[in-house]
């Protein structure tokens, strides 16, 4: 059975069935409680399980990121949401130095089981404090999971098991994504982290990517499919753990490759994934490997210039016929 | 740092481009903007500018060859500057990448110099594979950007080296000689443009060459073939079997060939062959071109099985599925344009056969005998073409007249 939902109902769903599956669960951040959240995802929450599991917090990222790493530590799960990703910068300390780290500089006896859901991406006419895509910033960190699903399904069965999972987890969400309504099984389930998926099978050439760009890249594989160009696409889902067997399988049987994300080109984690294919899988190549990323400039304001700023199916056509030479 | 000079992509569907000339030369000094060289396409004629102040260093793409677009044609840089050992030039972000005639290379370390000077260009996914399949890259050239060399082209080379003999030339040629290059003739209104490529290829060359080496004299001759068509429908009604005008003309003349072993020989340098067999060359035409595949030993072959076989060449001709050997070791070659009304006409001979029969339309023809008295007769003209060289007109004639003979007393091509 199945049933069509917003993705923004599905991540929803999953914090619903966790907080009523485990007492721990907790969510915190800014209008989360009375507001029921930006986009509307936790709109109902407070009412059904009341103010010390649904809290709001005033404009201090740092401050309660701190407070949930802290009760983290103490065996509690809570699920933190930054209003944009961008945030992240304000909240560095306890995510990245504190978060990130506890596990292994305590030698296990203290975890972080927290989720931290950011909402990331350009396209909003946020401006250039509020639409990046930082996922090279959190994949930097040794110690944090991250994940960065495209579709509901997805989402809802990776928030389940990134709550339920011991490490600290990032979890990308792509603002434009939200009112997206797709399919999702009627039943409970979840999905492992760590486990990429082919979207779109095909021979010629892999995209790899990851959040909103799984979609322009499968409008990208549909228009090249009318010119005889056959597109794989595989959407990273998680991209710590990376499911390096998937890339080795998909890019062996294809031998090119581009890699598509939001990110500003210069240092971006799809600049990583090219190295890593290139260390090594240089003898199954056939083309360089092709980053498809934003500019190296500060996201733009106008929307004109927002929206040349991130790839788009176009941009993705035309850098798949550039690495296969046609 | 010395710089590409890249082929550039002029308009969409450009995909190669051919060097025609080089303006400047290896150690000439060029300024941005100089005119360097000038490239042809399938449509028309244009110049490459340098983009760099510098000095020619190196010409990579010789005259005449087809280079793929953002393909290497030299190097511009400082005299005395070793060029050819950068690593393929950084793929430009898809924002950035404009159809630049010149991309700088990127090469901060000079690498070592490679035996020639320059470096192969080729995808590791390639040489993987054309170790793996022994497949010698040197002299191939690559598909992928900036002319690297990419699986799918050692995949093509092996491919190639199997088919290879299928490739050659209708016949064994004495080393055809490439067409002349195109003058860059200025286009009119209307003109379309292809390639001279595939079998026009092989046909444009080896008439070329035939054409320009051999001095030709076309004779003709007229045969009465009134007694060889009605012999024709009396073997209809005798054996039921329908054989063509052309069956009976193959017959006839690899009989009279037999007997004038003289006209089968071959011009070698400073040799003449005189060749055993009688190996029949059929002219076939295609929508392609044209093919010669060749009846080996004709004179020995009955009317049914030299029938047979012409049928059967013909067809697998048109059907592309002829094998090398097919189409090579001619002695002799037929033409027959007969069946398109053509009068007569003067072949070209399909070297190294030293002549050739064409055979023109049959016609009525009003006659008069010992009488006075009017009548109708059949008449074909045979057009032979002899390679003067090794045949002269009289010893040519005779054989002529012999197939005339022949002809005009059919029972005797069977007997």
């Amino acid at each position: 059975m199945s049933k069509k939902i917003t993705i923004s109902k599905a991540i929803g769903e999953a914090l619903h069935e966790e907080m009523v599956r485990d007492e721990k669960v907790f969510i915190i951040g800014e209008d989360m409680a009375v507001m029921g959240n930006v986009f509307a995802i936790t709109k109902g929450f407070l009412e059904e399980f009341g103010p010390n599991r649904v809290i709001d917090t005033p404009i201090s990222e740092e401050g309660f990121c701190g407070m949930a790493v802290g009760a983290a530590m103490r065996g509690m799960r809570p699920v933190v949401e930054l209003m944009y990703n961008d945030f992240a910068t304000v909240a560095a300390d306890p995510l990245l130095n504190q978060a990130a780290k506890m596990r292994y500089m305590t030698g296990g006896q203290a975890t972080v089981p927290m989720v931290l859901r950011a909402p990331m991406g350009a396209g909003r006419r946020n401006a250039g404090q509020h639409s990046q895509s930082l996922e090279n910033l959190f994949c930097h960190f040794p110690g944090l999971k991250v994940v960065a699903p495209c579709t509901a399904k997805d989402a809802k069965g990776l928030l389940k098991t990134a709550i339920r999972d011991d490490d600290p987890v990032i979890f990308l969400e792509h603002k434009l994504l939200y009112a997206r309504k797709e399919e999702i099984p009627e039943e409970e389930y979840t999905i492992p982290l760590g486990l990429a998926d082919v979207k779109r099978e095909g021979k010629d050439l892999t995209v790899i990517t990851w959040s909103r760009e799984v979609n322009f890249a499968l409008e990208a594989a549909k228009t090249l499919e009318a010119e005889g160009i056959d597109v794989e696409v595989l959407d990273l889902r998680s991209l710590v753990p990376l499911d390096w067997d998937a890339i080795v399988k998909s890019v062996s049987k294809t031998h090119n490759v581009i890699i598509v994300s939001e990110e500003v080109k210069r240092g971006s984690y799809a600049g990583e994934l090219s190295a890593q294919i290139a260390e090594e899988l240089f003898d199954e190549l056939d083309a360089p490997v092709e980053r498809v990323c934003g500019l190296n400039i500060c996201s733009p304001f106008s929307p004109t210039l927002e929206d040349e700023n991130f790839p788009h199916p176009e941009t993705i056509v035309k850098a798949v016929k550039h690495v296969l030479n046609k | 740092m010395a710089f590409e000079v890249l082929m550039p992509q002029l308009g969409l569907t450009m995909e190669e481009g051919t060097v025609s000339e080089w303006k400047k030369h290896e150690g000439d000094a060029v300024k941005a903007g100089d005119v360097i060289l000038e490239i042809t396409t399938d449509k028309l004629t244009n110049e490459v500018t340098s983009e760099f102040d510098g000095t020619l260093l190196k010409i990579v793409a010789q005259e005449g060859e087809d280079v793929p677009v953002k393909g290497l044609l030299a190097y511009i840089g400082q005299p005395g500057e070793a060029v050819g050992g950068s690593a393929p030039a950084p793929a430009a972000a898809p924002a950035e990448a404009a159809p630049a005639a010149a991309a700088p290379a990127a090469a901060p370390v000079p690498a070592p110099a490679a035996v020639n000077g320059s470096r192969i260009r080729i995808s590791p996914l390639a040489r993987k594979t054309a170790a793996k399949l022994g497949v010698d890259y040197s002299h191939l050239s690559g598909s992928g950007s900036s002319g690297r060399i990419t699986q799918k082209d050692i995949l093509a080379a092996v491919e190639a080296q199997k088919n290879a003999p299928a490739e050659a030339a209708p016949a064994a040629a004495p080393a055809a000689k490439p067409v002349a290059k195109s003058g860059g003739l200025e286009l009119m209104e209307g003109d379309t443009v292809v390639k001279l490529a595939g079998m026009r290829k092989v046909v444009a060359e080896r008439m070329w060459a035939s054409h320009n080496e051999i001095p030709p004299v076309t004779q003709n001759i007229k045969v009465d073939v009134t007694a060889l068509m009605k012999f024709r429908k009396m073997l209809l009604a005798e054996t039921g079997k329908k054989y063509s005008v052309n069956d009976l003309i193959l017959k006839a003349t690899a009989k009279c060939l037999r007997q004038h072993p003289e006209m089968l020989v071959s011009y070698d340098g400073d040799r003449i062959i005189q060749r055993a067999h009688v190996n029949l060359g059929v002219a076939v035409a295609l929508d392609a071109g044209l093919i010669v595949p060749v009846i080996r030993d004709a004179d020995k072959m009955g009317l049914d099985a030299l029938s047979a076989a012409a049928k059967d060449l013909a067809a697998r001709a048109k059907e592309n599925k002829l094998t090398p050997d097919e189409y090579k070791g001619s002695t002799f070659t037929v033409s027959n344009l007969g069946m398109f009304g053509i009068e007569t006409f003067t072949p070209i001979i399909n070297q190294p056969d030293a002549a050739i029969l064409g055979v023109c339309a049959i016609a009525d023809e009003l006659d008069m005998d010992e009488e006075g008295k009017l009548f109708k007769k059949q008449v074909m003209r045979l057009s032979v073409t002899l390679d003067h060289r090794l045949l002269d007109g009289a010893v040519v004639a005779k054989f002529e007249m012999d197939l005339r003979d022949l002809l005009q007393n059919p029972m005797q091509i069977v007997l």
